[in-house]
């Protein structure tokens, strides 16, 4: 057994890695720049001074290390140049890359990007004619494809060939604009060794570390934030799977007991309905009919939803006794959903171990209905109950993200999803990696003490092998 | 199939699911201007007042009655004629999700359960080969499957980028095929564990979370996109059972006697072993577009993944939150949600009975 356990926590490790690996490829295609985002949260926008802005954007970009590949090592096509990943900002790196797709020929791509930028600066400011001209110039800049930035410098050929601006630059940039082609060179993928300084390698590092580790959003710990929201999940989620448990063990006791009259019948027919009831639905049309007097008094049977704020420090036993009343219905709706598929499936175990031949001896030697059933079936028919009730531990850490947002409780799930909606991604990453980690310990917990109780389950964890 | 037929519960869930579906298929003829239901989904008429109960009448342009079955929903469209448009979100999702999990179990359940971790030998030139055509593969896919599109933006076409994964897929076999040199020292692909332990990795990750993580970074919403993830989401459920059949069905004698007769793996794979797996495969895609129905309205119910403009039930669901007097848009589209699941929950369990089907775990 133990050996076991010590393998177990020893594949625990590259799993660990493989979840690592992924959400760090995910946060890696996450939509938007955060250093644009920083920066306009601290004053400072892209239409201000151009070449200060710049400046700021780059040496945050080094602060947070986002200027460093991506990782050890890369695979990029062979007409990339090795510099591609310093190109300042995200945006313009953006459309740079796809141009150089498009066109696989970086000389030109580079030539037209330097002559383009410095039209730019040449133009802006200006009056009348050359207003015009740098309107035109920076739509050209935010072109997405080939023959957009074609169409646009026609009409910007236009412009200058109505006026009276005459540039040697600006003819120069048309034959420019004219010589890009979409290109159709042969490439291959060239393998580039970035070395150990790179952003997966900084992010590891800052991963769990509290002070760099902080939320986009407010600026807090990201572990801190995690903590407190666990703390609710948890609490809520062990009520419920107690519940679950006693419930569940005797509406299937009794029901094979009764087996076969209404009562048998009856409930078979309410759980199996509710076992395709979604979970959001139920618990919608509690809080609709159950939390307000709307539809007569007697239906005013919770308080209303939401978790109470709390503004002066305070142990969180205090704020759970304080917000009891609020967690009674989330844990009721919890807990019929799981109540449900577990006591079908109790009681049809119990009633396939009935028609074993070793009940019909026990009832042969002269025990009663309710011996035969308590000292024979039930513990036999106990293991599946527990397999999928183990198979629950794991979900202590997750709760149930729906629950926790229609009844307004602070939760893992709540902050996942608020997180998510804010493109707060340290916070989401951090989320979806704890939470794994728990989630495999959970596992194995529920897999060695499941052991513990049948230890005729060993064979089913492979355990057989560890012994030669 | 007799014994199928008599089965009442079996055939009650089959013929809703199918009104169900045809409802779906002719909402655009039942529920808009001059149909039945005289209100188009988005419709929201000029005398049209927000939160009025079901029951309510209108005038129409044309100067008949128009009632409001179902009453309206916030901004005074009528319900009766979401729901139905609803329809065809939601099996779309299920069928076409459920499509993709199943070809993703059947490719790795196959590989896992039939080859197992003894069957296949490899040698190293062929394992090189093999790992370099692969990331070969991944390349020309993605430098290929760029295209400017209407809105003259250069991206990735997915249905390109597919096509061409797909075909290297065979090409792939066939290179792992191949024995160029004879003679090299060979070893066993250990298929099963692979695959077992990519399982175990996606077990850990808790699949709503995995789901809101993948939907933070796609930009822009789509049907097409939901389909996709939830497909992509539910493989290893699947899997794991087609895994299972598989290895259970290996042993049988037919197997022996096909190996003993001299056909290739390959053929007595595709000819023998799936042919006979179809009856787990059929309950399995029942119970699974039920799962899938359940994500889909559970993530538009968090207002995640479908574009703004669809009509989806969980988004209605969600609406119905907002003001909890209108007790008639909570119950119309959870009452749908909950017949559509509870006929695909009983399709998969009765015939799970009559095939003799174990689907614990899904």
């Amino acid at each position: 057994m133990f050996r076991y356990v010590v393998r177990r926590i020893l594949l625990i490790v590259p799993t660990v890695l493989v979840i690592l690996l992924l959400t760090f490829w995910l946060q890696s295609l996450a939509p938007g720049d955060q250093i644009e985002a920083q920066l306009s949260l601290e004053g400072e926008s892209n239409h201000m001074a151009r070449s200060n802005y710049l400046d700021s954007y780059q040496t945050l970009q080094k602060e947070r290390g986002l200027d460093l590949p991506l990782f050890f090592f890369g695979v990029q096509p062979s007409y990339f140049p090795d510099t591609l990943h310093r190109i300042i900002p995200k945006q313009k790196k953006v459309l740079l890359t796809s141009l150089l797709r498009q066109t696989k020929d970086w000389v030109k791509v580079s030539t037209y990007e330097s002559s383009l930028q410095s039209l730019i600066s040449q133009y802006r400011g200006g009056e009348r004619d050359s207003k015009k001209v740098s309107i035109e110039l920076s739509k050209i800049e935010q072109a997405k494809s080939l023959s957009d930035i074609k169409a646009r410098s026609k009409n910007l050929k236009k412009i200058v060939d109505d006026s009276n601006v005459e540039n040697e630059e600006l003819n120069q940039f048309f034959v420019q604009v004219e010589s890009l082609q979409t290109g159709s060179v042969f490439s291959y993928p060239v393998l580039q060794w970035h070395g150990w300084s790179n952003q997966f390698n900084r992010w590891l590092g800052r991963l769990f570390n509290k002070e760099e580790n902080v939320s986009l959003q407010d600026g807090s710990p990201v572990i801190e934030k995690i903590g407190k929201a666990l703390k609710w999940t948890i609490s809520m989620s062990v009520i419920t799977l107690v519940l679950v448990a006693i419930l569940s063990l005797m509406l299937g006791y009794f029901k094979a007991f009764y087996r076969y009259r209404w009562f048998d019948k009856v409930s078979s027919t309410v759980l199996y309905v509710l076992l395709a009831v979604p979970t959001f639905w139920f618990a919608s049309l509690m809080v609709i009919f159950f939390t307000t007097p709307e539809y007569g008094a007697w239906t005013d049977i919770f308080p209303s939803i939401g978790i109470k704020p709390s503004f002066v420090a305070r142990s969180f036993l205090s704020e759970l006794k304080d917000n009891a009343g609020q967690l009674i219905l989330p844990i009721i709706c919890m807990t019929i959903m799981s109540v449900s598929y577990l006591t079908i499936q109790l009681r049809s175990d119990i009633i396939d171990t009935l028609s074993k031949p070793y009940m019909l001896m026990a009832r042969a030697k002269g025990l009663s209905d309710k011996q035969v059933l308590r000292q024979h079936a039930l513990p036999n028919a106990l293991l599946t109950f527990m397999t999928i009730l183990t198979g629950y531990i794991p979900a202590i850490f997750t709760g149930s993200v729906i629950i926790e947002v229609i009844f307004n409780i602070p939760g893992i799930g709540r902050l996942l999803l608020s997180a998510v909606q804010e493109a707060d991604w340290p916070v989401v990453f951090t989320i979806v990696i704890i939470i794994s980690s728990a989630t495999m310990v959970g596992y194995l917990v529920g897999d060695i003490l499941l052991v513990k109780l049948f230890p005729k389950t060993r064979d089913s964890l492979g355990l057989e092998n560890v012994s030669n | 199939m007799a014994v199928l037929l008599k089965d009442k519960r079996l055939i009650i869930a089959v013929v809703t699911v199918v009104v169900i579906i045809l409802i779906g298929m002719l909402s655009g003829v039942i529920a808009h201007d001059e149909g039945l239901i005289p209100f188009g989904p988005d419709q929201v008429s000029k005398e049209a007042i927000p939160y009025s109960v079901p029951g309510t009448s209108e005038m129409s342009d044309g100067g008949s009655l128009r009632k409001h079955i179902l009453g309206t929903d916030q901004l005074g469209r009528d319900v009766m004629s979401r729901l139905i448009h609803g329809i065809s979100i939601a099996m779309k999702v299920g069928i076409l999700s459920s499509m993709i999990s199943l070809i993703i179990a059947l490719l790795l359940g196959g590989l896992s359960g039939y080859l197992g971790d003894r069957t296949h030998k490899m040698n190293l030139l062929q394992l090189f080969l093999l790992i370099l055509g692969a990331l070969l593969i991944y390349y020309y896919a993605s430098e290929l499957a760029f295209f400017e599109n209407d809105r003259g933006e250069y991206v990735k076409s997915y249905t390109t980028y597919g096509i061409i994964l797909g075909l290297g897929l065979l090409v792939l076999t066939y290179i792992s095929r191949l024995n160029l040199i004879s003679g090299l020292k060979e070893f066993w692909v250990p298929w099963d564990t692979i695959v077992v332990k990519l399982l175990e990795v996606f077990r850990s990750i808790p699949r709503l979370f995995l789901l809101l993580a993948i939907f933070s970074i796609i930009t822009v919403p789509s049907v097409a996109s939901v389909i996709w993830v939830i497909g992509f989401i539910r493989w290893p459920n699947l899997t794991r059972i087609i895994r299972a059949e598989i290895m259970a069905q290996k042993q049988d004698n037919y197997v022996k006697n096909a190996e003993i007769l001299g056909l290739s793996s390959m053929t007595i794979f595709l000819r023998h072993v799936l042919p006979n797996v179809y009856r787990p495969i059929i309950v399995l895609t029942a119970l699974n577009m039920g799962t899938a129905i359940l994500i889909e309205s559970s993530l538009s119910f968090l207002h995640i993944g479908l574009p703004i403009g669809e009509v989806s039930w969980g988004r209605m669901l969600s609406d119905a939150r907002q003001y909890i007097p209108a007790w008639w848009l909570a119950i119309g589209p959870g009452i749908l949600i909950f017949i559509t699941i509870l006929c695909f929950n009983t399709i998969g369990d009765r015939l799970s009975y009559h095939f003799k089907v174990n689907k614990q775990g899904l």
